[in-house]
């Protein structure tokens, strides 16, 4: 940085051609938690904040490791990524993508969420509940049970009083 | 370790957790940080959230099984669950009130009703089915 500032103060363009050359074809590497390597271009995994700051401070230059993601996941991750990184693709394409993206089973859909949330990736984690919310709506206590595995721990009595006090929202 | 536990107990400011602690008892050997997110109500919200952090050694041992991992999926951290649920439309939010408990004190805190409220009064809500 102070370089650049050198340079511009004398007017260099050559020197800023340079350094964007340089910036563009820099590549980080990301392992996961079953020890995988990803090399991936600066500009995508930027997108992830907890990196992007890793970055800043210049604590990027080996390995970065990412205990709390597992390859299968950080490779969706990255993809996910990649596709945002240039944002002037059309919003209808991106739109197409980012739907058939997030159609995956809950269990997919917890690790990405869980990985959005490390990684603090704001699209993507804002994408992922958007999913869980539309699977959440309209569904039965019940079925939220079910699907999530909760354990009912009401008394049937409390359960019942709950559903008494609040009618309007149980009817069809 | 007994120690720094107390200390950790009694530093819990309202935003985040921050804890100062020595280690090595009297040799004054170091000190070390901890920091966590801030979580509320630990104690009530036994069914949908997770302690502070995972243990990474588990990776090692963990069982891919389909199973078990629909059944992490109950232990979303709260704040996760917070802004799922935050889109919900009111009425699909009043019937979850009678999923479990964790879910009905989460639902009818203040702080997340009026979260809630302003979250619809100026994003377009999700509408019920």
């Amino acid at each position: 940085a102070i370089q650049s500032s050198r340079f511009s103060c004398v007017g260099f363009p050559l020197a800023y051609i340079f350094l964007a050359c340089k910036k563009k074809s820099m590549a980080l590497k990301l392992k996961s938690s079953d020890n995988k390597i990803f090399e991936v271009e600066e500009l995508v995994a930027v997108q992830s904040e907890t990196i992007k700051s890793l970055v800043e401070d210049g604590c990027a230059n080996n390995v970065i490791p990412l205990p709390n993601v597992d390859s299968k996941t950080l490779e969706l991750v990255l993809d996910w990524c990649k596709n945002h990184v240039d944002v002037k693709l059309d919003e209808e394409k991106l739109k197409e993508y980012e739907d058939k993206f997030i159609e995956v089973d809950l269990a997919v859909l917890y690790d990405l969420l869980m990985a959005a949330n490390y990684l603090n990736i704001k699209d993507l984690l804002n994408r992922a509940s958007q999913k869980v919310a539309d699977m959440l709506k309209g569904k039965k206590p019940e079925q939220i049970r079910e699907t999530f595995n909760i354990v009912n721990d009401f008394s049937p009595e409390e359960e019942e009083e709950i559903r008494k006090e609040n009618l309007w929202a149980f009817e069809e | 370790m007994r120690r720094s536990r107390s200390v950790l107990m009694r530093i819990v400011t309202n935003g985040s957790l921050v804890c100062w602690c020595e280690e090595g008892a009297g040799a004054g050997a170091g000190l070390r940080l901890s920091l966590s997110k801030p979580r509320r109500s630990q104690s009530e919200s036994d069914d949908c959230s997770e302690p502070l952090s995972q243990p990474q050694g588990n990776n090692i041992h963990r069982n891919p099984c389909k199973r078990q991992k629909i059944a992490k999926v109950k232990e979303l951290p709260e704040d996760i669950l917070v802004d799922i649920l935050m889109t919900l439309p009111i009425k699909s939010l009043v019937r979850f009130k009678c999923v479990c408990n964790s879910w009905l004190s989460l639902i009818t805190y203040p702080r997340f009703v009026r979260r809630h409220l302003n979250y619809h009064h100026h994003e377009k809500p999700l509408k019920e089915e």
